[in-house]
């Protein structure tokens, strides 16, 4: 089997990502999206962190602020720190149980969704702390799956 | 390859706090540009091709289940449908007829009077992309944009009323903020009275709040909001909401005035966009 490019496989699961993060979803169910990308984000800054740092996380986050409507540069910030966290515990994560990995996941989510708040409250928006906080523990519930499915997707394709 | 191979499992974090901070501090200076300056337009439209793919492909499967309702729907159905419409376009010839001739009366008035008459603008019929935008703003996107003559600042109606006003627009497609977003002020009037005062949204998609109407003033519940025109943004004269509450707060300064929008705001899949052209250019409308 011809094995696909780093790039190609981070840049596939990313538009994915993208694509889930503005699916239509019934409004009870607006606050239980889990944040795709910044889990996407968080995968591949873990996997391959000579392949895939900071700036690149930067750049989605800009194409997340102008796919969702935020202020410009938000998203880029709080991707960019995730990265970060995520490039800082990379070795420590990898000896990890997957129980305390959701946990590392987490505090890089709550981070993410902290930033975002922070500028929304910024700029007089007034942001409901459910809505903001209750998909990073959705996010955390899901992040065995998405490493597993995402473990999957380098393993099979990605050649390094 | 090799070496990078080598290097996998201890990839040195050596610079990455460097870049890192320069990373933060070009996200805080787009911030700020985009806060303070609005000067991103062609940036953020730049970007917002880019994802267009991911909301033609979010958005298909919409359009493609309302096609097959469409051609499930049974004969009898579409006929008595038909019937419907025709007789509700005959009573909309009607009134059309009457607003002529209003238009024109009112025109002539205006001549007499010696002011500027309004600048007729014209109506386009645009779809909703149904795409989910961030959950705590009131938000959605048009399937035009710049390409199709869509700029920042154009009001957005619907049969009911003002829906928003165009916030960015790309090349191919353009997000509106709806008067319901918290970042919403839509300048108004109360019909009955001709009391100027703005409305603000507040996240929830069936409310807005007045909040400078004094605890005297003439305001009762049913009264109904139309845009007062004033600050240019949006057109005079079109029905913006309905007073649901007046609660007076003999306390302080102002009473809690809430009113319900008459455009079907969050249900309705077409909007129209409304071009007309300002008699003196707005300052923010340059790019």
């Amino acid at each position: 089997m011809r094995r696909l490019s780093a790039p190609v496989a981070i840049i596939a699961t990313l538009f994915i990502a993208l694509a889930f993060t503005v699916v239509p979803l019934p409004n009870w169910a607006l606050a239980l999206r889990p944040l795709w990308v910044a889990l996407t984000v968080y995968y591949w800054a873990v996997a391959l962190p000579e392949r895939f740092g900071v700036g690149y996380a930067w750049i989605i986050g800009l194409f997340l602020d102008a796919l969702t409507g935020s202020l410009f540069g938000a998203h880029a910030l709080a991707l960019t720190l995730v990265a970060f966290v995520a490039a800082r515990t990379h070795l420590k994560l990898r000896m990890y149980p997957l129980w305390q990995q959701s946990l590392t996941v987490g505090f890089a989510l709550g981070l993410y969704a902290f930033v975002l708040f922070w500028i929304s409250g910024l700029t007089h928006q007034m942001p409901r702390p459910l809505v903001r906080f209750a998909p990073v523990g959705i996010s955390i519930l899901l992040w065995p799956w998405i490493y597993g499915f995402l473990r999957v997707v380098r393993r099979r394709y990605v050649h390094t | 390859m090799r070496t990078l191979r080598q290097h996998r499992l201890f990839h040195s974090a050596r610079g990455q706090g460097l870049r890192t901070l320069f990373f933060i501090a070009a996200a805080i200076t787009l911030l700020t540009l985009d806060q303070h300056f609005q000067a991103l337009h062609t940036v953020r439209s730049v970007f917002s091709a880019a994802v267009y793919p991911v909301e033609w492909l979010v958005n298909a499967p919409g359009i493609a289940l309302h096609n097959i309702g469409t051609a499930l729907q049974s004969h009898a159905k579409l006929v008595e449908k038909n019937q419907a419409l025709q007789r509700e376009l005959l009573l909309t010839r009607v009134h059309v007829e009457q607003f002529n001739t209003l238009r024109r009366e009112n025109r002539r008035l205006r001549t007499l009077l010696g002011t500027a008459a309004e600048l007729p603008g014209n109506l386009r019929i645009t779809s909703i992309l149904t795409v989910d935008l961030t959950p705590y703003r009131n938000l959605i996107t048009l399937n035009i944009g710049r390409s199709s003559g869509i700029r920042p600042g154009l009001p957005i109606l619907d049969a009911g009323g003002i829906v928003g006003q165009v916030q960015s627009a790309g090349p191919f497609s353009s997000q509106v903020i709806l008067i319901t977003d918290p970042a919403s002020a839509i300048p108004v009037e109360i019909e009955r009275t001709g009391l100027a005062t703005l409305a603000f949204g507040t996240g929830s998609l069936n409310l807005l709040t007045l909040p400078y109407l004094p605890n005297n003033a003439d305001v009762h519940r049913g009264d109904e909001l139309t845009s007062s025109g004033l600050g240019g943004r949006y057109p005079r004269g079109y029905p913006v909401a309905v007073i649901t509450q007046v609660i007076p707060r003999p306390g302080q300064r102002f009473a809690r005035v809430e009113a319900r929008p008459l455009a079907k705001l969050g249900r309705e899949h077409e909007v129209l966009v409304y071009t007309f052209h300002h008699a003196t250019p707005l300052p923010e409308s340059k790019h």
